[in-house]
């Protein structure tokens, strides 16, 4: 009897040491996926020369695939962003989106003598796969219409042909990937919100979630738009956080526990770096980088715990000053998701003045004058009643939606003004291709 | 890392009883218990006299014809922070397994894991062989399917699928009647359609899901009632617990099992 007991306990004990490798050790991911680095390099040979605005203008729209079809899809969206560092130096980006498993090219161009020259590398979002690529656009590929100082009217299908070759990982580009002008990028309006900032730290990318990295990233990975996780310290200064614990999920190992509500500013900026080693950004220092270092137009910013939302309402009308100051347009919302955070907004004195992104119902939405009503996707496509709001002045976003054949299908709903989703390039792909 | 764990500790659970065997003198022999004796007049027990004293339905060992075998337990699985993030939904799921006798060597398999809202069913054939001495050994295939709906505060969502799998299993009898299984197994996803409100998402292509291992062993754990433990890890690109967390990722993810069964 003694023995069966005995070994009982060693199996539990096993099986128990078992479980608790494979579950409960496992707090943090996997390190963030490596895009490759120095690229630039290639680019800034002799006579280089940066593209006009008129010539960059250009280059977008939708192309076709023929070399590397089977690999990145039958067609291509083209779109520019651009990223300001140290308030003056800007570098524009060329991005691509494609269909399959979400993947997106990041690329700098030149002129060199009579052609363009295109640097950069790509990533699969929904895994680890990266690797460089390598465009020309000679003279005769449609370089000399992009370069003409009246550059440019609407381009012929065919007229602008990108000739490249790309690799996988850091080997050599040895694989032919040739794109051909099809057609204009889909003109309509249409937010592509990007989750956690610009994306999740799940994703593996190089920056953190809900960091300041990542809201110059954002862009070039096809949002248009970010949504923040607002918290505030124990000094009331809001931040950018999103779990309600400081966490190995989020954070480098730092001897702190407990909720970042519990430390003052002081204490998480000096103790405390994010997964890829930032600082936890003040929400002023993510808006000032979304209106000083982006082209984005769109801020969500959710108010996961707030103490003082009239504090929050005073940051949102004073960088609404400050993005009209520049001339630029930030729609800048307050999202409320609870009826907490509603009964905190509807407490203040110009709450129906206040731009705001209710996630509640409809009704209410119109009672507080929203100006964005934001449903969950797992509720459906809401065109029925997306139909009613927008005609009351409302804009219609969904969260979080990230399954590229559901996103396809809202987008061809034509019933939204956004989407919300950890995957901007997917958004960006489906939005830019739909034929208006 | 995960693999290297994986390694010692499938080493440590198949070689820990097999080590208590050889250290410990024989336990004298005592009178069979009542329970036991049922047992052996009833329907679970195989009828060559050197098969299992023991009830099993994991452990790779013939079976004769029209013998039934089953046990009824839980089984706990852990969700992974890819996907839950600093959400942990550790619902446990009730998890029955059926095993009856075709003929000398061919086994029809059954595996129920519910939740009531989802649930996964699998079917199939396992072909058990002796090895050699003490070792069995068998291979199975099944075919099988998951349904989830999920219609309650901000979800309206249902979805199905169709899956296969495959398996060799080694198993170690030990002179005490404990059976000790490790099963290597291999999934493939067949079909998974999915559907918010009255969106559907189709995923018809064949791919490899993911691999598991599992060790289990079976004797009488829980003094003289019979009972089947287990540690599986999976490590897949879809498990059917968490399908209405829609997660996107091209890569396996370790989704580590513990069960308990114990035998009607």
């Amino acid at each position: 009897m003694r023995s069966t007991y005995f070994r009982f306990l060693t199996a539990t004990l096993l099986v128990g040491w078992a479980a608790y490798l494979g579950g409960g050790c496992r707090t943090k991911y996997e390190t963030a996926v490596v895009v490759p680095q120095n690229l630039a390099a290639g680019l800034n040979m002799p006579g280089a020369k940066l593209l006009f605005s008129q010539t960059r203008k250009a280059c977008e729209g939708v192309y076709t695939v023929s070399d590397g079809a089977d690999v990145f899809g039958n067609e291509i969206a083209a779109k520019w962003s651009y990223r300001v560092k140290n308030g003056t130096d800007t570098t524009y980006h060329l991005s691509l989106f494609c269909e399959p498993q979400g993947t997106f090219f990041v690329m700098e161009g030149r002129q060199v003598a009579d052609s363009l020259l295109f640097v950069g590398y790509w990533r699969r979002l929904v895994n680890a796969d990266v690797g460089t690529v390598r465009f020309v656009v000679q003279r005769a590929g449609g370089a000399k219409a992009l370069l003409a100082p009246d550059c440019c009217q609407a381009l012929k299908p065919g007229a602008v042909v990108f000739k490249g070759l790309y690799g996988n990982g850091e080997e050599n580009q040895k694989y032919p990937l040739t794109l051909s002008f099809n057609r204009m990028l889909n003109p309509k309006p249409f937010q592509i919100i990007a989750h956690r900032s610009g994306g999740r730290t799940s994703d593996l990318l190089p920056a953190s979630e809900n960091s300041v990295e990542i809201i110059r990233l954002a862009p070039e990975l096809g949002a248009t738009g970010v949504e923040f996780d607002i918290r505030q310290t124990k000094d009331g200064v809001p931040i950018l956080y999103h779990d309600d614990q400081l966490n190995l999920r989020l954070t480098q190992k730092n001897g702190l526990i407990g909720a970042v509500e519990n430390y003052t500013y002081s204490q998480l900026s000096a103790l405390v770096r994010l997964v890829n080693g930032e600082q936890i950004p003040t929400l002023e220092q993510a808006l000032t980088a979304v209106i000083d270092d982006t082209p984005l137009q769109t801020v969500w910013m959710d108010s996961k715990l707030i103490r003082d939302m009239s504090l929050i309402r005073e940051i949102q009308k004073k960088y609404i000053a400050k993005a009209a100051a520049q001339g630029r347009t930030v729609n800048m919302y307050i999202g409320l998701p609870t009826e907490t955070t509603l009964n905190q907004f509807e407490a203040l004195p110009d709450h129906t003045q206040a731009p705001s992104l209710c996630e509640l119902d409809t009704a209410i939405a119109r009672r507080i004058q929203a100006k964005v009503w934001a449903p969950r996707f797992t509720l459906g496509n809401p065109v029925d009643k997306a139909k009613v709001v927008r005609a009351q002045g409302m804009k219609v976003f969904v969260w979080t939606l990230d399954v590229p054949d559901f996103i396809r299908q809202f987008i061809d709903g034509n019933a939204l003004d956004g989407i919300l989703t950890n995957y901007s390039a997917v958004v960006a792909y489906y939005h830019y291709v739909q034929k208006p | 890392m995960i693999h290297a764990r994986l390694i010692v500790l499938l080493t440590l659970l198949i070689a820990a009883p097999a080590w208590g065997q050889s250290k410990r003198s024989p336990r004298p022999k005592r009178t069979p218990s009542p329970y036991r004796r049922a047992y052996q007049k009833g329907v679970f027990v195989a009828p060559d006299s050197t098969s299992p004293q023991v009830p099993f339905v994991h452990f790779p060992y013939p079976l004769g014809k029209g013998i039934n075998r089953a046990t009824l337990g839980v089984t706990f699985t852990t969700s992974p922070r890819d996907i839950t993030e600093q959400t942990q939904l550790d619902v446990p799921a009730g998890d029955l397994v059926v095993l009856r006798g075709l003929n000398k060597n061919l086994a029809l398999t059954g595996h129920l894991k519910f939740q009531f809202i989802q649930n996964n069913i699998m079917v199939g054939l396992r072909r058990s062989f002796p090895i050699k001495g003490r070792f069995y050994g068998s291979v199975g295939a099944n075919i099988g399917g998951w349904v989830g709906i999920l219609k309650l505060a901000d979800f309206n969502t249902t979805g199905f699928g169709t899956m296969a799998a495959a398996d060799v299993a080694l198993g170690f009898r030990s002179s005490r009647d404990l059976l000790v299984t490790l099963r290597l197994e291999t999934d493939l996803g067949l079909f998974n359609r999915t559907a918010v409100g009255q969106t559907v998402s189709d995923d018809s292509k064949l791919a490899t899901n993911g691999y598991g291992a599992t060790v289990t062993l079976e004797q009488a754990f829980f003094g003289r009632r019979h009972a089947a433990i287990g540690f599986r890890a999976l490590y897949t690109n879809f498990n059917w617990q968490f399908w209405s967390l829609y997660d996107t990722f091209d890569r396996n993810i370790f989704y580590p099992e513990v069960f308990m069964g114990f035998f009607l």
